[in-house]
C-alpha cells in the first residue's frame, strides 16, 4: 500500500493535464445501462465525480479576480462552509446509493452520539492542526487569524470527510500505514489517500511563500490554503482515475471470457 | 583487521577526492588578485613632463591620518533623529563653519568586503582587494604590495604610528616609533583608544615625524559587542570627540600640517561588518589643512582608493605602483601644481594596467584597448587636460571594478565536472552489494590502489613544493585520480552493479532521490538561501511525517477487536501502542525545533526580522544550568540502570565522575558570567573554570578513545563474593548470563559476569554527547547553550524515532544493519537545520566572535586556539550530527538492550537473540562494521551532494548581483561544514571500531578464564 501511495503522490503532481481531462470524466461511460448497474455496485464514482467538480470550480474561482484574499482572515467562513456543504452532500450521495444496494451490511450508529462525535472530534481536529501549523513554523506571535483559518480549511478538507465516512475515532488511522497482507477497505484507502496528498499540497503550496517576489498571494496562509484545495481536489480525481482503471479491467475480463 | 583497513581505507580515499575537488573549484571561484611585485621608483632626469612618471618632490608638508574603525557616515554628519549615535562627533561641524577654506568633509566609499584588513590594505596600496583574503582577517602578514608606507620609508619619510596592531603585522620594522595594542579581543573597548590617547598628544608635540597614524578601535569594537544603539557607543563618540577637539585645536596651531580623519568602513545596524550594505560601505572622510587654504571643493563622494594618491602627492613620493584611486583634487593646498600631479597620477594607473594585463590576461582586451586609446588622447596641452584625465581614471577603475571579479573558469568547469563524476560513481558503488564483506572488491585491489594513489599524490605534492606546478594543478590531479579509480572500481564490479540495478525496484528510491535534489533547489535561489533556516526546517518535518506516517500496523485485528461493528476501530488501544509513542516522540522532536527558532539569527535581508528590534538574545543562566543538570542526571541515572557506570577502572570513573563536576563548574562559570561579570576578575581561579572544563573534556575523550568500553567484568571469584549486593542490575546479569552461556557453549564453569554488556556502544556515545554538551554550553556561553543541548537531545529523540520506525519496517534482524538513504537524509537535514538552531546563519557578520574568548589565555600571541574555537561554535551542528551518526545503526538494538527486548514487538523467531542488544553489533562484527562503513560513507555523499549542487548555484550565479553577498558565503560555509564533517564521521566510525575491538577482546579474555 505504501508504495501505491507514493506512486500516487507522485502521478498527482504530474497530473496537471489529468486534471483538465478529468473535468468530464463522465464521457467515457457513455452506455448508460452501464454506468447505472456498475455505479450503484460501487457507490464511490458519483460522489467524487461531484465532489471534484465542485472543488475544481471553488478552485477556479478562488484563482479568478483575487478571491484567493478572502483567506486570509474570518471572510474565509464562506469558503471553509462552502467545502462543509460539499462533503457533507457528497457523504449523503454516497449513503443514498449504498442503501440502494440491497444486500449490504448497514451498521447502525446513534445519529446524536455520532454529531456528538463529530463535533468533539472536529474543534479537537482544529486545535491539533492550528498545533501543528505552529510546529511546522507559522508564527507564534503575530497573525493567529490567519493560522486559525488555515487550521479550520485543513480540518474542513481532511478530518471532516474521514469523520463522516468513517465515525471519528478512526482519526489516528490515518497516520499509519498497513502491510498489503492486510486487509483495508476502499473508503479507508481513499481517505488515506486524501490525507497525505492534501497534506503534501500544503506543503508544495508552501514552498512559493520564501520567494522575493513581494506578491500579495505569498501571504502566510494563502498558498498553503490553495495547496489544500488543490491536493483534496487531486485525490478526488485520483480515486475517479482509479475507478476507471477497475472498471476498464473488469470490462477486458468480461470480454475476454466471452 | 584487513576488513576495517580496506573500509578506512576507502573512506579516506573519498574524503580526499571530494576535498580536493572542492578546493580545486574554491580556488577558481572565490577571486583573488595577483600582487605585483613592482614598485614605483623616483626618476631623476626629467627631460619633458610628458615622460616624466614619477618624480619626487621636497616638500615639508606634514601629515596626520586618524583613522577611526567604523565610523559610519551618519555618526558624523548631522541628523535629524535622535539616536544614541547621532550628532555626538561635533567638532567637524564646528571646524567647517570656522575655517571654510580650510577644511572639507566627504563621504568616503569603501569597496566590498568590508573588512578592516581588506580595508588597510585598500588604504595603503589604493588596489581593490579581494574576497578571498577575508579568512586571512586574524592572520595577518606582511604587505607585500607596493604601498603608500613603504614609498614613504624608502624616501626618507618618519612614520610613527599608534593603535591597532594589524598594521604592526602589515607592515613590520617600517615605523620610526610604534605604539601597538591588541585588536583581537572585540570586547575590550578601551585599550586601543586608551593608548592611543596617551601617546597621540605628546607625538605631536615632538614634532620629529612627517607621517602619523593613529587608528582607533573603540567604535568598531562597541559596535561589534552592543550594537549601535546603545549608550557605550555614546559614550565612546564622545570620547571620539573629546580627542578630536584637542587634536584638530593643537594642528590648527602648527604650520603645514594635512590631517585626514577617516573611518575605513562603516557598520550594519547590527554594529557587524564585512558585507556591502549602504552602511557598511560608506564612511567619512575629514580633511583640514593647518595653515593653507585648499582647491575648491568639487565632489561630495569619494572612493577610499582615492586617498592613496593624495597622500603620495602632499608628501611627494611616488605613488604606489598598483594603485588605481584618483587624486583628491579638492583636498590639495592651492599651492600646489595641480595638472603635474594629476598626470603623474594617470601615468601611474596607465603603467600599472598595461604591466598588469602583459603578466595576466584577466582584464580583457576590449578594456585595454580603451583605457590605451584614452591614454594616448590625453594632451597636456589642451585645456581640458584636467577632466580628461579624471576621466581616463575613472574609466580604468570602473573597468578594474568590473573585471576584477575573476573566475578561474577552468578550474571551475574541471571542479564541477570531477565533482559530479564522483559523486555519480560513488553513488553507484556505495550501498550496492559491491563493497560488502563478500564483495567483489577485495582487500588485496584496494591496497594494490593505494600503492598506486598515494605515491602519485605524493608527488604532486612535492612537485608543487618545488614549485614547478601550480597548487590547482595538485588538486585536479589528486582529485581526477580519485575520480578514475572510482570509476575503474565500478567497471570492475559492474556485474553485481546491474544485478543490484535490476533487484532492487522501489518507488521509495525514486521518491528519495526526488526529495533530496527538491531540498538542495533552494540554493539555486537567493531568497530560498536568505529563508534557508525555515526550508529545513519545513523539508525536515515533512520528512520525518512522511516517516512516521509510514509505520505499519502489526496486527489489524487487535485494532478492530469489536467484531460485529467491524468499523469500530479501538482509540483506547492506539493510545498505548507503540505508534502513538512514535507518533508522541515526533511531536515532542517538532516541538523542540520549533523552541529552537529563538534562537535563530537573522539575515541583514531579512528586514522583517528586525521590526521587534530582539536581534540579540538575552537571558539568564538559569535555564541552561536546569537543562545541563537534568541531562547530566537523566544520562547518568540511565547508564547506571543499564550497568554501564558500575566497576571502577579508570574510564568507568571517569565517566561517572566528570560529568557531573562539569555540570557543577559550568554552572558556576555561567552565573558568574551572567550575573556577576565584574566579581569574576576579583576571585581568583573562577577565571580559569573553562580552562579546567576544557582540559579535562579532552583527557575524558582521550581516555574513552582509548579504552571505550564502559562494562564492568567481574571475575569468577570475586562474583560469587559481591552476589547479594547486585539485585538492582539483575536484569542484566540475567542478559550478560544468556549471552555469554550462548557464546561458550555449555562446558563453561560457573557464569562470567558482565555488567553493562547490553549497551555498550550507546553508553559509550551517551558519555560523549553528554561531553558535546558540557563543550557546547562553554563554546557558546550561557544565552545559547539551550540551543546546544536540545539540539543533542533532539538528536536522540530523532534517533530513537528512526530505530523504532526501521525495526517496524524490517522484515529480518539482518536488515537493521544497512541504514537507507532516507534516514540518512534526516540526518543530513538536521545537521544543516541545526546549524541554524545554534543561531548562526551563513554569512560572515553573523559568526560569534565571543566564542574566541572561552579560553583565559594571551589570546594575542595564540591565533590558533580562538581560530578553532570560533570554528568548533559556527559548525558544532556539523561535527556533533556526524560524531553521533553511528547511533542510526546501534539505537535499534540499544532500544533492546536497555528495555531488554519488551518495547517492541518481535519481528521473527530469531526475536529472542534481540535481548542480547546490541552485543549483536560485536558478535555479527563483521557485518557491523560493514554497515557502519556503508552509514559513514552515505552521510559523506548526502552532504558532498548538497556541496556539489551549491557549487553548481554559485557557478550558474557567478555574475548574479547578490553573489558576494548570499552565494560566495554560501558556498564557503557549507564548503567548511563538509571540512568539519568528513573527519567527524571518519571519528564515529573508529570509535564503532574500536568498541567491537574491545569487545572482542575482553571475551577472548572470558574464554581463557572460563572454558580450562
Amino acid at each position: 500500500m505504501a508504495k501505491k501511495n507514493v506512486r500516487s503522490v507522485i502521478k498527482k503532481l504530474e497530473s496537471s493535464s489529468v486534471l483538465i481531462n478529468s473535468s468530464n470524466p463522465t464521457e467515457y461511460k457513455a452506455p448508460s445501462a452501464f454506468i447505472q448497474t456498475e455505479a450503484n455496485k460501487d457507490p464511490e464514482l458519483i460522489p467524487h465525480c461531484f465532489s471534484s467538480f465542485c472543488y475544481l470550480g471553488l478552485f477556479v474561482w478562488l484563482l479568478l479576480d483575487r478571491n484567493y484574499n478572502l483567506l486570509i482572515d474570518r471572510n474565509s467562513m464562506i469558503i471553509i462552509v462552502t467545502c462543509y456543504t460539499i462533503e457533507f452532500a457528497k457523504f449523503a450521495c454516497h449513503s443514498y446509493l449504498v442503501s440502494r444496494i440491497t444486500n449490504q451490511i448497514k451498521p447502525k450508529t446513534n445519529p446524536i452520539f455520532w454529531a456528538l462525535q463529530f463535533i468533539v472530534s472536529t474543534v479537537l481536529a482544529v486545535g491539533v492542526s492550528y498545533l501543528f501549523s505552529i510546529l511546522f513554523g507559522a508564527p507564534l506571535t503575530t497573525k493567529q487569524e490567519q493560522t486559525f483559518v488555515f487550521s479550520v480549511l485543513a480540518t474542513a478538507l481532511i478530518i471532516t470527510p474521514t469523520a463522516i465516512q468513517l465515525g471519528s475515532s478512526i482519526l489516528p488511522l490515518l497516520l499509519t500505514d498497513c502491510f498489503e497482507t492486510e486487509f483495508d477497505s476502499t473508503v479507508e484507502v481513499f481517505e488515506k489517500n486524501n490525507f497525505r496528498a492534501t497534506i503534501l499540497g500544503g506543503f508544495i503550496g508552501a514552498a512559493v511563500i520564501p520567494f522575493d517576489w513581494e506578491t500579495e498571494w505569498q501571504r502566510w496562509p494563502i498558498p498553503c490554503s490553495v495547496g489544500l484545495i488543490a491536493g483534496h481536489l487531486l485525490a478526488n480525481v485520483y480515486e475517479i482515475i482509479c475507478w476507471q482503471f477497475k472498471t476498464l479491467k473488469k470490462y477486458s475480463v468480461k470480454k475476454n471470457k466471452f | 583487521m584487513c576488513l576495517v583497513l580496506k573500509y578506512v581505507f576507502i573512506l579516506l580515499w573519498l574524503m580526499y577526492t571530494f576535498a580536493s575537488i572542492i578546493l580545486l573549484f574554491s580556488k577558481g571561484l572565490l577571486l583573488h588578485r595577483d600582487v605585483l611585485p613592482n614598485k614605483s621608483i623616483c626618476e631623476t632626469d626629467i627631460n619633458s613632463l610628458q615622460e616624466l612618471t614619477q618624480n619626487c618632490t621636497k616638500t615639508n608638508t606634514k601629515v596626520v591620518m586618524l583613522i577611526i574603525d567604523a565610523l559610519r557616515h551618519d555618526f558624523v554628519f548631522h541628523s535629524e533623529q535622535n539616536m544614541p549615535y547621532t550628532n555626538k562627533i561635533t567638532v567637524f561641524r564646528d571646524i567647517l563653519a570656522s575655517y571654510p577654506k580650510q577644511s572639507r568633509l566627504y563621504k568616503f566609499i569603501a569597496d566590498p568586503p568590508t573588512t578592516t584588513m581588506q580595508r588597510l590594505t585598500a588604504l595603503t596600496t589604493g588596489s581593490l582587494p579581494t574576497f578571498i583574503d577575508v579568512g586571512s582577517n586574524f592572520a595577518t602578514e606582511e604587505l607585500l604590495e607596493d604601498n603608500v608606507i613603504d614609498q614613504l620609508v624608502n624616501n626618507g619619510k618618519k612614520v610613527v604610528f599608534m593603535g591597532d596592531d594589524t598594521w604592526a603585522n602589515l607592515f613590520p620594522k617600517r615605523f620610526y616609533r610604534n605604539y601597538t595594542y591588541p585588536s583581537f579581543n572585540v570586547w575590550d573597548l578601551d585599550t586601543v583608544d586608551e593608548g592611543i590617547k596617551k601617546n597621540l598628544y605628546p607625538e605631536i608635540v615632538k614634532d620629529d615625524w612627517d607621517v602619523l597614524i593613529a587608528h582607533f578601535l573603540g567604535v568598531d569594537h562597541c559596535g561589534h559587542r552592543y550594537g549601535p544603539n546603545h549608550k557605550e557607543m555614546e559614550r565612546k563618540l564622545n570620547e571620539i570627540n573629546v580627542v578630536l577637539r584637542d587634536i584638530l585645536k593643537e594642528i590648527l596651531g602648527r604650520e603645514n600640517i594635512m590631517l585626514f580623519v577617516f573611518g575605513d568602513h562603516g557598520m550594519t545596524s547590527n554594529g557587524d561588518h564585512g558585507g556591502e550594505s549602504e552602511n557598511e560601505l560608506t564612511s567619512a572622510l575629514f580633511v583640514l589643512s593647518s595653515s593653507q587654504e585648499l582647491q575648491p571643493k568639487t565632489e561630495s563622494d569619494i572612493k577610499q582608493v582615492d586617498l592613496v594618491p593624495t597622500i603620495s602627492t602632499l608628501m611627494g613620493v611616488p605613488i604606489p605602483f598598483s594603485n588605481i584611486g584618483s587624486l583628491i583634487k579638492s583636498a590639495l593646498p592651492q599651492n600646489f601644481h595641480l595638472v603635474n600631479s594629476i598626470w603623474r597620477n594617470a601615468k601611474q594607473i596607465n603603467d600599472y594596467l598595461t604591466t598588469y594585463s602583459l603578466q595576466n590576461d584577466e582584464l580583457n582586451d576590449k578594456h585595454i584597448h580603451f583605457i590605451k586609446d584614452t591614454f594616448k588622447m590625453l594632451d597636456i596641452q589642451h585645456n581640458t587636460f584636467v577632466k580628461s584625465c579624471e576621466n581616463f581614471m575613472q574609466l580604468s577603475r570602473r573597468a578594474c571594478e568590473e573585471v576584477w571579479i575573476r573566475f578561474d573558469e577552468s578550474s571551475i568547469y574541471k571542479g564541477l565536472v570531477l565533482m559530479f563524476v564522483s559523486l555519480y560513481f560513488s553513488f553507484l558503488l556505495v550501498g550496492s552489494s559491491a563493497l560488502d564483506h563478500y564483495d567483489k572488491i577485495t582487500g588485496k585491489q584496494v591496497f594494490i590502489m593505494s600503492c598506486i594513489v598515494v605515491p602519485l599524490n605524493l608527488i604532486a605534492f612535492l612537485f608543487y613544493f618545488y614549485k614547478i606546478i601550480h597548487i590547482t594543478v595538485v588538486f585536479f590531479v589528486t582529485g581526477f585520480i580519485g575520480t578514475i579509480f572510482l570509476a575503474i572500481f565500478c567497471v570492475a564490479c559492474w556485474s553485481s552493479l546491474t544485478q543490484d540495478f535490476l533487484n532492487t525496484n522501489k518507488p521509495d528510491k525514486i521518491l528519495i532521490r526526488i526529495f533530496t535534489v527538491l531540498t538542495t533547489l533552494g540554493f539555486f535561489s537567493n531568497s530560498y538561501i536568505i529563508e534557508e533556516s525555515y526550508v529545513l526546517h519545513t523539508s525536515f518535518a515533512l520528512l520525518l511525517w512522511y516517516l512516521v506516517v509510514r509505520f505499519k500496523l502489526e496486527n489489524r485485528k487487535t485494532w478492530f477487536r469489536n467484531k460485529i461493528k467491524p468499523k469500530n476501530f479501538s482509540l483506547k488501544h492506539w493510545i498505548t501502542s507503540l505508534n502513538c509513542k512514535v507518533v508522541w516522540c515526533s511531536i515532542l522532536l517538532c516541538i523542540i525545533l520549533r523552541y529552537s527558532h529563538s534562537f535563530w539569527k537573522c539575515r541583514e535581508e531579512q528586514g522583517w526580522c528586525f521590526e521587534d528590534g530582539a536581534q540579540t538574545k538575552t537571558g539568564n543562566s538559569i535555564i541552561s544550568i536546569i537543562l545541563i543538570v537534568i541531562s547530566v542526571t537523566v544520562v547518568h541515572k540511565s547508564l547506571k540502570c543499564s550497568g554501564n557506570l558500575t566497576g571502577c577502572s579508570l574510564n568507568v570513573y571517569l565517566s561517572s565522575i566528570l560529568p557531573r563536576i562539569f555540570a557543577v563548574l559550568l554552572s558556576v562559570h555561567w552565573i558568574f558570567d551572567s550575573s556577576f561579570q565584574r566579581l569574576k576578575h576579583t576571585i581568583p581561579y573562577v577565571a580559569y573554570i573553562p580552562n579546567v572544563i576544557i582540559l579535562l573534556t579532552v583527557i575524558l575523550m582521550i581516555t574513552l578513545f582509548v579504552s571505550p568500553l564502559l562494562v564492568h567484568y567481574v571475575d569468577l571469584q570475586e562474583g560469587k563474593a559481591n552476589n547479594q549486593s547486585e539485585n538492582f542490575y539483575q536484569l542484566i546479569l540475567r542478559i550478560a548470563k544468556n549471552i555469554v552461556k550462548m557464546q561458550l557453549g555449555p562446558h563453561i564453569q560457573g557464569y562470567p559476569i558482565v555488567y553493562g554488556l547490553a549497551t555498550v556502544y550507546s553508553a559509550t556515545f551517551l558519555i560523549f554527547s553528554i561531553l558535546l554538551c558540557i563543550f557546547g554550553g562553554l563554546l557558546f556561553g550561557y544565552v545559547y547553550a539551550v540551543s546546544v543541548v536540545i539540539m543533542i537531545i533532539s538528536i536522540w529523540i530523532m534517533a530513537m524515532i528512526v530505530s523504532v520506525i526501521r525495526h517496524n519496517q524490517c522484515t529480518k534482524i539482518n536488515e537493521l544493519y544497512t541504514v537507507s538513504w532516507l534516514y540518512i537524509l534526516l540526518w543530513t537535514l538536521s545537521s544543516s537545520y541545526w546549524f541554524y538552531g545554534t543561531g548562526h546563519n551563513p554569512s560572515f557578520p553573523a559568526i560569534h566572535w565571543n566564542a574566541a574568548f572561552v579560553l583565559q589565555s594571551n589570546v594575542e600571541n595564540n591565533t590558533w586556539l580562538p581560530g578553532f574555537f570560533i570554528l568548533a561554535n559556527t559548525f558544532f551542528s556539523h561535527a556533533v550530527h556526524a560524531f553521533l551518526l553511528p547511533l542510526l545503526l546501534i539505537c535499534p538494538f540499544a532500544i533492546h538492550g536497555a528495555w531488554s527486548g519488551k518495547s517492541l514487538p518481535p519481528k521473527d523467531e530469531d526475536e529472542q537473540t534481540m535481548a542480547r542488544g546490541e552485543l549483536l553489533l560485536a558478535e555479527k562484527s563483521r557485518q557491523m562494521i560493514h554497515g557502519s562503513f556503508d552509514l559513514t560513507a552515505k552521510y559523506i555523499l548526502a552532504n558532498c551532494f548538497r556541496v556539489a549542487m551549491v557549487m553548481a548555484a554559485a557557478t550558474i550565479h557567478s555574475r548574479h548581483l547578490m553573489m558576494w553577498k548570499i552565494f560566495a558565503p554560501k558556498l564557503i560555509f557549507e564548503g567548511i561544514a563538509l571540512f568539519i564533517t568528513l573527519p567527524f564521521s571518519f571519528f564515529g566510525f573508529i570509535l564503532m571500531y574500536r568498541v567491537t575491538q574491545h569487545i572482542n577482546v575482553l571475551f577472548e579474555r572470558i574464554m581463557s578464564q572460563h572454558s580450562n
